[in-house]
């Protein structure tokens, strides 16, 4: 059996334990209640993004050194997850915002910030389209992939230099041990989904990259 | 307390749309990686390297070792 069932039974076997134990196993919180309940997916997805983008980041400055497009297909791909759970971090950020904020959206730091993390890396992928060559292609994103990653740091600090809405980075120092254990749990989950969604994402484009070599030496 | 009852449903619609996203998602893998490996047998059918694991006419040991 090869690499990507096995992954993708395991990642499939931890995201449902982990929402499993996240919607049954821990007692509610006690002053937001189940939709606190939101904290098992929406972390693992914020954390999920930004794993996604780090991942970038250290592509393109491999790339940038030995030129090995192989460094740029992994930033490609890594940046491409990372949009999806980006994205969706929003989202569930949003759904929980409503009942305990009151809105469904604030021009709050840690979310504004998040929000502008998420337009760079849609203009990260936006780039890559732009160019044929791709070594052109993969020197720009390797540059983008870099400086734009300046705003990960910016996102997880937001909460502690700015008046925030947004509660501060969740840690065991500020949640009840059960807590903490579902929320490690999720975290595993996501990353080992992650991996998986890494090796499919590689992989195509490794076949993406082929077909251009064809359609290149065809031209 | 009120949050407690009024939460459900977007806990609810938080489950489901990540549910419903992860799906979408290795859906769309699946169909990109189809299409990937369909573009490249039309392009260079005699070029071709059999292999059973990976897309079609890559390089067993590109496909293995990655990622």
């Amino acid at each position: 059996m090869g690499r990507a069932p096995l992954l993708a039974g395991g990642a499939l076997v931890a995201m449902v334990a982990g929402s499993a134990a996240g919607l049954l196993l821990v007692p509610a919180d006690a002053l937001q209640g189940q939709v606190q309940r939101l904290m098992y997916i929406h972390v693992p997805a914020a954390w999920l993004a930004m794993l996604s983008f780090f991942v970038v980041f250290v592509m393109s400055v491999l790339y940038l050194v030995q030129r090995d497009l192989r460094w740029d297909r992994v930033a490609a791909s890594s940046a491409e997850i990372g949009v999806v759970f980006t994205a969706l971090t929003l989202l569930l950020g949003s759904l929980w915002g409503r009942p305990t904020w009151g809105v469904w959206w604030t021009w709050d730091p840690r979310l504004t910030t998040t929000a502008i993390l998420l337009m760079i890396y849609v203009g990260y992928l936006v780039v890559r389209s732009f160019a044929d060559d791709p070594e052109k292609r993969a020197r720009w994103a390797a540059i983008v992939g870099i400086v734009g990653f300046v705003d990960v740091p910016i996102v997880y600090l937001s909460v502690l230099w700015w008046r925030t809405l947004h509660q501060p980075p969740s840690s065991p120092r500020s949640m009840a041990g059960e807590f903490v254990y579902v929320l490690l749990l999720n975290v595993a989950a996501f990353t080992l989904l992650y991996i998986y969604l890494m090796v499919r994402r590689y992989r195509i484009a490794v076949a993406e990259s082929h077909l251009e070599e064809l359609q290149m030496e065809d031209a | 307390m009120e949050g407690a009852a009024s939460g459900t449903p977007f806990l609810a619609a938080g489950y489901l749309i990540t549910w419903a996203v992860l799906v979408w998602y290795v859906w769309r893998l699946e169909r990109r990686s189809r299409e990937a490996r369909r573009a490249i047998d039309a392009a260079g059918p005699a070029r071709r390297t059999i292999d059973a694991s990976g897309p079609a006419s890559v390089p067993r040991e590109e496909t293995e070792s990655s990622a």
